[in-house]
């Protein structure tokens, strides 16, 4: 495998620096270019074509989010990871929605940047487990007070093993090898877990997979073999 | 109103100050409205007790005059027919033939010289007619010259009556008599010509008191506008000096909510200066600290534990500090309002107050236009954060809804609870005039209603210049299914 070309947005040199030293410790990534705002980053990243751009939410100019849905929609194949000190769902949600399959507190990014960026490197979805524990408590929560029947139990045990494959990050071909199924068969699974949870889009499947805490295991799996 | 509950000090300040001279010129001024209408008034009643009273007496004189003319007519009537009567009893007297019947004749002629000297000695008669003196004591004489010639005959025997009867009847009885009577006749006519020349004198009297009367009038109202024109004038100066007063009143006040406004708007800026420069220079420091000592673990992860301890705990220590600094950054100014908007902050200050207190929170905002401006959203934010701290605080609710919707030019929230309540009326802590100011600010209207036991509704409504065409609602959270 090639090296991994990363791109870093933050409008604070030392966080910045902080990364490129942290990520320096990856033999296999190469911090190509850095940016202070929104803007500069949707620059550099048409320029320099990453592979993985970690962005700040709070940046000046452009925010994180604004900059994720200009640069996943400029650059091909492009792995977006947002760093921030928010956990909550909204951003999340809007995160999800630019484009981001990486979603890293900077409180505890020291210790999973390298991971997240791995993960999405290789197609796969990262959220910090403050964040998914944040959020699986709300539903929980939810779904107690709301006396809500728990749509979850209406998947079967394949269905669930689809979504958790889906919301990681792998695409309808993987699941269908991972899983020994047939693409078709994974497609009419995907439309069912759709139906059922009243899903609309990816985002949503991987919010909702997150609350559920489905994809926490694989996430500890990511943090603990890093 | 907040407005003028905020401004009771200063206007309390200034009143004392303007109000010593205010207050002698007011009693002058009383002094002055109070003697020029008592005046008029005096004037006006004696005016009217005058011409009463003179009224009165002309009446009374008119009517004596008249019963006077009256009366003295009546008398001369009865001497004159009195007169012309002993004439016919004396003719009688002196013709008939018959002894009796002239006795008859010569009695009643007694009794009619009785009924003239009786008529002549009434004290009234003929005496209050000053100026026909001489006529009356001329009928006087006249009479007593008439009883005069007769007294003679009547001691005449009958054939004398007989004899010399007629002749003395025709040259000496009927002459007299007639002048007798021509003297009351032109009495008479004289009282006539004094009737009239005392209702001439009514007249006169009664014109002279129509000028009198007149002169009054005219002094009356020449007064009374004066009056009118000086109070006028001087209700006009109060009215206008009122409608300054007015003005700078209404200036102040404007004042005093542009300064309000002016302050809401740079505690806003301060906070969120102070939250960016918490977030950006110590928050990032504190996270560049974290960076450092991670490389340092990683560093010294071959040596022995007490140092790898060591540095685990200022990783962790520096963790706190950072939470805590994002924390305070957080509740100074919510970052989510800039970055994701009022919807979005509202959601998730709405999943907190779930998360910490367990009241359920519920946020309706599929009507927010995305195209709020600034402001307006700071300040439903705040007065929606402040009704839910007031919430949890105090309301012991068990869930709020929170509505927000945007129609032509406005924009309004609701903050309902099914908590305990409260009277708006007695309670007005410091949050609610927060919100009060807040709302004033922009113009808008706050409205609160709350009762014991059956919990509160704030709403707050404000109008906002539309920018262009209707923006695509700000809902896409809202639109996701999400726990909360």
């Amino acid at each position: 495998m090639g090296s991994v070309r990363i791109l870093i947005a933050d409008d604070h040199a030392l966080i910045r620096a902080g990364l490129r030293a942290l990520l320096a410790h990856e033999p296999r990534f190469d911090v190509v270019a850095e940016a202070a705002d929104g803007q500069a980053a949707v620059e550099a990243a048409e320029r320099e074509r990453p592979h993985v751009a970690i962005l700040d939410i709070g940046m000046p100019i452009l925010n994180g989010i604004e900059a994720a849905k200009r640069i996943s929609a400029a650059v091909d194949h492009v792995q977006l990871v947002m760093l921030t000190v928010y956990s909550d769902e909204g951003y999340l949600l809007n995160a999800l929605r630019a484009g981001a399959r990486g979603y890293v507190l900077k409180s505890s990014a020291e210790s999973e940047i390298v991971d997240a960026v791995r993960a999405v490197s290789e197609g796969k979805a990262f959220f910090s487990p403050k964040v998914s524990r944040i959020l699986a408590d709300d539903y929980t929560r939810f779904l107690e007070r709301e006396h809500v029947a728990d749509s979850f139990d209406l998947l079967t045990g394949r269905e669930r093993q689809i979504l958790q494959l889906l919301a990681e990050g792998q695409s309808n071909k993987d699941v269908a090898t991972i899983l020994n199924l047939s693409p078709t068969t994974v497609l009419c699974h995907r439309q069912h877990i759709f139906q059922k949870l009243n899903l609309h889009n990816v985002s949503d499947l991987i919010l909702y997979a997150i609350r559920k805490g489905v994809i926490s295991s694989q996430l500890d799996r990511n943090a603990s073999g890093g | 109103m907040p407005s003028a509950r905020v401004l009771s000090p200063h206007s309390s300040t200034e009143t004392p100050a303007a109000g010593k001279p205010a207050e002698g010129g007011l009693r002058g001024t009383r002094r002055v409205l109070l003697v020029g209408f008592g005046v008029l008034l005096v004037l006006l009643v004696l005016c009217g007790l005058n011409a009463l009273a003179v009224l009165s007496s002309l009446q009374t004189n008119n009517e004596s005059i008249l019963r006077d003319f009256l009366g003295e007519q009546k008398r001369l009537d009865q001497v004159r027919s009195a007169i012309y009567l002993s004439g016919t009893y004396l003719r009688d007297y002196l013709l008939e033939p018959d002894p009796e019947k002239a006795e008859q004749s010569r009695a009643a002629l007694e009794s009619a010289r009785a009924q003239v000297s009786s008529t002549l000695a009434h004290p009234g008669l003929l005496s209050g007619s000053r100026g026909n003196d001489d006529l009356h004591a001329a009928l006087e004489r006249e009479i007593a010259e008439y009883w005069h010639t007769l007294d003679p005959v009547l001691s005449w025997k009958a054939e004398q009556r007989h004899r010399q009867g007629y002749r003395f009847l025709h040259d000496e009885v009927f002459p007299r008599r007639s002048s007798t009577l021509s003297i009351a006749d032109t009495i008479a006519s004289v009282n006539q010509h004094q009737l009239l020349d005392r209702d001439d004198r009514l007249l006169s009297l009664f014109a002279s008191f129509r000028n009198r009367l007149m002169i009054a009038l005219v002094l009356m109202v020449l007064f009374g506008i004066v009056q009118a024109a000086a109070s006028t004038i001087h209700l006009l100066r109060m009215e206008r000096r009122t409608v300054v007063h007015l003005i700078e009143v209404t200036e102040a006040r404007q004042e005093l909510r542009d300064l309000s406004t002016k302050l809401v708007t740079t505690q806003e800026t301060e906070r969120k200066n102070l939250s960016r420069e918490l977030h950006d220079a110590v928050g990032q420091s504190l996270s560049a600290v974290q960076f450092e000592l991670h490389d340092l673990a990683v560093v010294l992860a071959h040596r022995q534990e007490p140092l790898r301890g060591r540095i685990d705990r200022l990783r962790e220590l520096v963790e706190g500090c950072l939470a805590m600094v994002r924390n305070m950054a957080r509740l100074l100014r919510p970052a989510m309002l800039d970055d994701l908007g009022l919807a979005a902050a509202l959601e998730g200050q709405a999943r907190e107050i779930s998360r910490y207190t367990g009241v359920h929170v519920a946020l309706d905002a599929a009507g927010l236009s995305a195209e709020l401006p600034d402001e307006h959203k700071i300040c439903l934010f705040r007065i929606a954060q402040e009704a839910l701290n007031n919430v949890c605080r105090h309301a012991n609710a068990d869930s709020v809804k929170i509505t927000v919707r945007t129609s032509r030019g406005w924009v309004s929230a609701i903050i309902e609870d099914d908590g305990r309540g409260f009277r708006p009326g007695q309670t007005k802590g410091l949050g609610l005039i927060g919100m009060q100011e807040r709302v004033a600010a922009l113009g808008g209207t706050l409205e609160i209603r709350s009762e014991p036991g059956k919990g509160t509704r704030i709403e707050v409504r404000l109008p906002f210049p539309q920018l262009g065409t209707p923006a695509p609602a700000e809902h896409d959270l809202a639109a996701s299914p999400r726990g909360v």
